[in-house]
């Protein structure tokens, strides 16, 4: 009896004291300490010089400051370093990230480190360039078949009803590539023109190969009206060669992308448009992919993160210049 | 048992109290917490809202000092002489002179400041001039279609402010700036003549603004009074569809705060709108960070109100202990003396109402003591003067009986007879008196005892026959007086005289382990259990007695020596009765 009373006491006590505590934890409320997310981005390159990347970088980063996640960016020197971006997914899965964002520098040869992943329980999103599975939750790029329309039709606009279009392209089989040209393709023939396109001509991501390219299409087709240039390099070599040839603002150019050098060249005419890609919302969409993902709130499929056309004259307008010149100088 | 198991926490005094405090403690602890919690928020809030006030104002401040530096600058531009010069002259040779001159100047203006991008003068004539020889202008773009020189020209003299923008009016140069333009007026002919144009590194305002802290998502930004953005973290996205920003609320209001609830969670927005370019500088906080570190704050309060809890709880069983445990020593010490210990202290050092009370219990019971013992004193004295009053009494039958014998004897001439007793009975009151002494050597006691039965002896004849043996060496101890007589008394007249045959009693004594040991021994008739508790409890005399019962004796064995000593008895009707007479050994003064 007596031995119950002296432990009642204390219990007694300690009671109170829970309550209390209890009271004031549950009014003042610590909530419990979020567990921070990280994820882990593999990018095609971490080249500083790679503007579009750098961009892809701001966005991604822009986002993880306010959704508050850990990320951390690795990538390859080189966009062409297939093996060196396989280690570097290895290490990510080692290093048990909630999520990785992957842009692929290869469309089959990664799928095996998505799986991989997708083995220890991590989340992929890809960005930019896909893989060929499943298995991502979501893949954040350009809709290039998109952007290959706008470009067709903005060529339809330039050039004549009955002249011939050149394409000169980067590399075949590319995914980019390829839709880029479905989509130039579509513009053509949804107003019954796909006749006017040339085949095709690869360039395999050489300026020189595009200027060679442009010389020799311009001796054997003279009356090519208009070239549409699948990517940046290509763009600019095609530019440069109608420079050369004396050509500019004769033949118009459709061209693809935004770098210094084409802006020039749009000012000087040479290239009457470019379309461009929005990469800091493509980082930035592709991170909140990802918390969505692991919020349980699965993201599309597919997110689109738009394509702009731009012309001599927009390319000043306030909406477009932080997409064309994202970065300021020093 | 049942009523234990029910109500066992009140059952004292230390755990009522102990409850009592800590449940008031731990009330008034949970309600002081969260009442300074809630007013430590509160502070926290207000002066998370005035720091971005503050701020808000200071880059405001910050930027206009920009501003009007660049006016300062387009000041200095239109009022130079050289400057001026150019755009007057005409003649194209004349004119490359003094462009190399106001040049000069316009460089000088710029060198110390990489802040400013471009300072150059667009002469209406198409002629061009940069604070740099090496700047050229953009052979593509043409500056009389570009906002700033068309907003120069409307504006007539005075300077106008551009947006945040991309320069290309700079060859091979495409720099964010903000521009001040303004239209240079010729003094001579009081016409316009050219458009100047200072840019500022935008970089600056991105700097400024970009470096600013607002909790973890909150940010500054800047919009024009058009609402176009100047400056803003999240313009990609905005522009691009993936964000709103409430910029149409914000120009339409004129307050300094807004608060607006979007997809993004409740925001507060302070704004500051400038004088000069009329731009608004908006901080945006979120009201979820408004208390920057709400979660330390959180942490603290829990830990103190926990720690306030621990020191409440400790201090309630200790002051409850310090109070009730003298109370519970009061209450022992009550209940050993409810047992009759009355030497008991209760020692309780507080001088508090409880040390009072202790104070007062030890002086009760130290009275009730003296009361105790002053009382049990004169119980003692009482009886100890009732027993000498008993024993100084003469039993008038055996001093009748021993007269009469003394007169017969006498009258049947036995002189010597008559002599033995009579001297006998003198003897023996002589001893019995003792000088009034009560305790005598066993010398004086056994000669006593030896007078009464020298004196039965002649009465009883043959009838009774006696022997004393006793130790010599025990003769100078010391005893009450008168203890052998009453029982060599009851021996004979309870043992011997109802037995036909001749008796004999024999007295002995000895030293024993614990004391001395007398004796006395009959070999009468023996007495029953009955008859011994009879000779006990009897405390006068019966008729033939000499005026002091066996329980005298015992009595006043006990109540000098204490109750360790006194009477045995053992007898038997076949042997007879043996008294015991336990004393202590003391050892009496030779001399008496």
């Amino acid at each position: 009896m007596k031995r119950m009373a002296t432990l009642i006491v204390p219990a007694i006590l300690l009671g109170i004291l829970l309550l209390g505590s209890g009271i004031i934890v549950l009014i003042v409320g610590t909530t419990p300490k979020k567990r921070e997310i990280r994820v882990i981005a593999v990018l095609k390159t971490i080249d500083l010089n790679m503007e579009f990347w750098e961009v892809v970088k701001s966005g991604m980063r822009t986002a993880a400051k306010e959704l508050d996640l850990g990320l951390e960016i690795r990538g390859p020197w080189a966009e062409s370093d297939v093996k060196g971006q396989i280690a570097l997914m290895d290490s990510a899965i080692r290093d048990q990230p909630d999520a990785i964002v992957l842009a692929s520098t290869d469309f089959n040869t990664l799928v095996p480190s998505v799986e991989a992943a997708r083995q220890a329980g991590i989340i992929v999103v890809t960005l930019d360039s896909g893989v060929n599975s499943k298995l991502p939750a979501s893949f954040v790029a350009t809709n290039n078949i998109e952007a290959g329309e706008k470009a067709g039709t903005r060529m339809l606009e330039l050039i004549g009803t009955d002249t011939p279009v050149a394409v000169v392209n980067h590399i075949r089989g590319a995914t980019t590539a390829m839709e880029r040209e479905v989509g130039a393709i579509q513009a053509f023939t949804a107003v019954g023109m796909g006749d006017r396109l040339l085949p095709t001509r690869y360039t395999d991501n050489f300026e020189v190969r595009a200027y060679e390219i442009t010389r020799e299409l311009m001796k054997e087709r003279p009356d090519i009206e208009g070239i549409l240039a699948m990517n940046e390099v290509s763009t600019v070599g095609v530019a440069r060669a109608l420079q050369d040839l004396g050509l500019a603002r004769k033949i118009r150019l459709v061209g693809f992308d935004n770098s210094r050098l084409e802006i020039k060249l749009i000012e000087q005419g040479v290239i009457d448009a470019t379309v461009v890609q929005q990469p800091f919302n493509m980082g930035y969409l592709s991170v909140r992919a990802v918390r969505d993902a692991l919020m349980g709130k699965m993201p599309e499929r597919f997110i689109d993160t738009g394509s702009l056309l731009i012309t001599k004259e927009t390319m000043y307008l306030p909406e477009n210049q932080k997409i064309l010149f994202p970065f300021l100088e020093k | 048992m049942k009523r234990n198991d029910r109500l066992p926490r009140f059952r004292s005094i230390q755990v009522a109290m102990a409850f009592a405090y800590s449940v008031l403690s731990v009330v008034m602890i949970v309600g002081a917490v969260l009442i300074s919690y809630s007013v430590t928020e509160e502070a926290a809030r207000s002066s998370s809202r005035r720091y971005t006030q503050q701020l808000v104002v200071q880059i405001a401040g910050n930027i206009e000092s920009y501003i009007e530096y660049m006016d300062s600058i387009s000041a200095f531009v239109q009022s130079n002489l050289d400057v001026q010069a150019f755009l007057h002259e005409q003649d194209s040779e004349a004119k490359a002179a003094i462009a190399q001159r106001a040049e000069k100047a316009l460089g000088a203006i710029v060198r110390s400041r990489k802040d400013i991008s471009l300072v150059s003068v667009f002469g209406y004539d198409g002629s061009f001039l940069a604070h740099d020889p090496a700047v050229l202008k953009n052979p593509n773009a043409d500056p009389t279609r570009l906002g700033w020189f068309i907003q120069a020209r409307a504006n007539g003299g005075k300077p106008a402010i551009s947006s945040s923008h991309v320069q290309n009016v700079v060859q091979d140069s495409y720099r964010w700036v903000i521009s001040l333009s303004r239209e240079v007026i010729d003094q001579t002919t009081n016409k316009g003549a050219g458009v100047l144009l200072v840019d500022l590194n935008f970089e600056v305002i991105d700097r400024i603004c970009g470096s600013v802290s607002l909790g973890k998502q909150g940010y500054i930004f800047i919009v024009d009074s058009e609402g176009n953005i100047v400056y803003h973290p999240r313009q990609q996205l905005i522009y691009g569809g993936l964000k709103t920003e409430n910029i149409q609320q914000i120009i339409a209001s004129r307050d300094e705060y807004l608060s607006i609830k979007d997809a993004d969670g409740d925001k507060l927005y302070s704004v500051r709108t400038m004088g000069t370019t009329g731009w608004k500088i908006v901080g945006v906080n979120y009201e979820d960070e408004l208390v920057a570190n709400r979660e330390s704050i959180r942490l603290t309060y829990t830990a103190w109100g926990l720690g306030f809890f621990a020191i409440t709880i400790i201090l309630s069983i200790v002051l409850a202990k310090r109070i009730s445990e003298p109370l519970m020593r009061l209450r022992r010490s009550m209940q050993a003396v409810e047992l009759g210990n009355f030497d008991i202290r209760v020692d309780i050092q507080s001088s508090d109402e409880i040390g009072e009370l202790g104070k007062d219990f030890n002086i009760m019971i130290a009275e009730i003591r003296e009361l105790i013992r002053e009382n049990s004193e004169q119980q003692e004295l009482k009886r100890k003067s009732e027993l000498k009053a008993l024993q100084l009494q003469i039993n008038p039958h055996f001093l009748y009986n021993t007269l009469d014998s003394v007169i017969w004897m006498a009258e049947g001439g036995k002189e010597q007879e008559v002599i033995t007793m009579v001297s006998a009975l003198a003897r023996l009151f002589r001893l019995s008196i003792s000088k009034g002494k009560e305790i005598i050597d066993i010398r004086s006691e056994v000669e006593h005892v030896g007078h009464y039965l020298t004196i039965q002896k002649i009465r009883y004849k043959d009838k009774l026959d006696y022997a004393i043996e006793v130790d010599p060496d025990i003769l100078g101890c010391r005893t009450v007086k008168i203890i052998l007589q009453p029982l060599v008394e009851n021996a004979i007249y309870h043992g011997i005289k109802n037995k036909p045959t001749p008796g004999k009693v024999t007295i002995r004594g000895s030293r024993t382990e614990r004391g001395l040991e007398l004796l006395v021994i009959d070999d009468g008739v023996g007495m029953g259990a009955e008859a011994i508790a009879l000779a006990l409890s009897r405390t006068t005399t019966d008729t033939e007695g000499s005026g002091l019962g066996v329980r005298n004796v015992d009595e006043r064995i006990k109540l000098y020596f204490g109750p360790e000593y006194g009477l045995d008895f053992e007898s038997s009707p076949e042997t007879g009765t043996t008294v015991r007479v336990r004393l202590p050994a003391i050892e009496g003064d030779s001399a008496s």
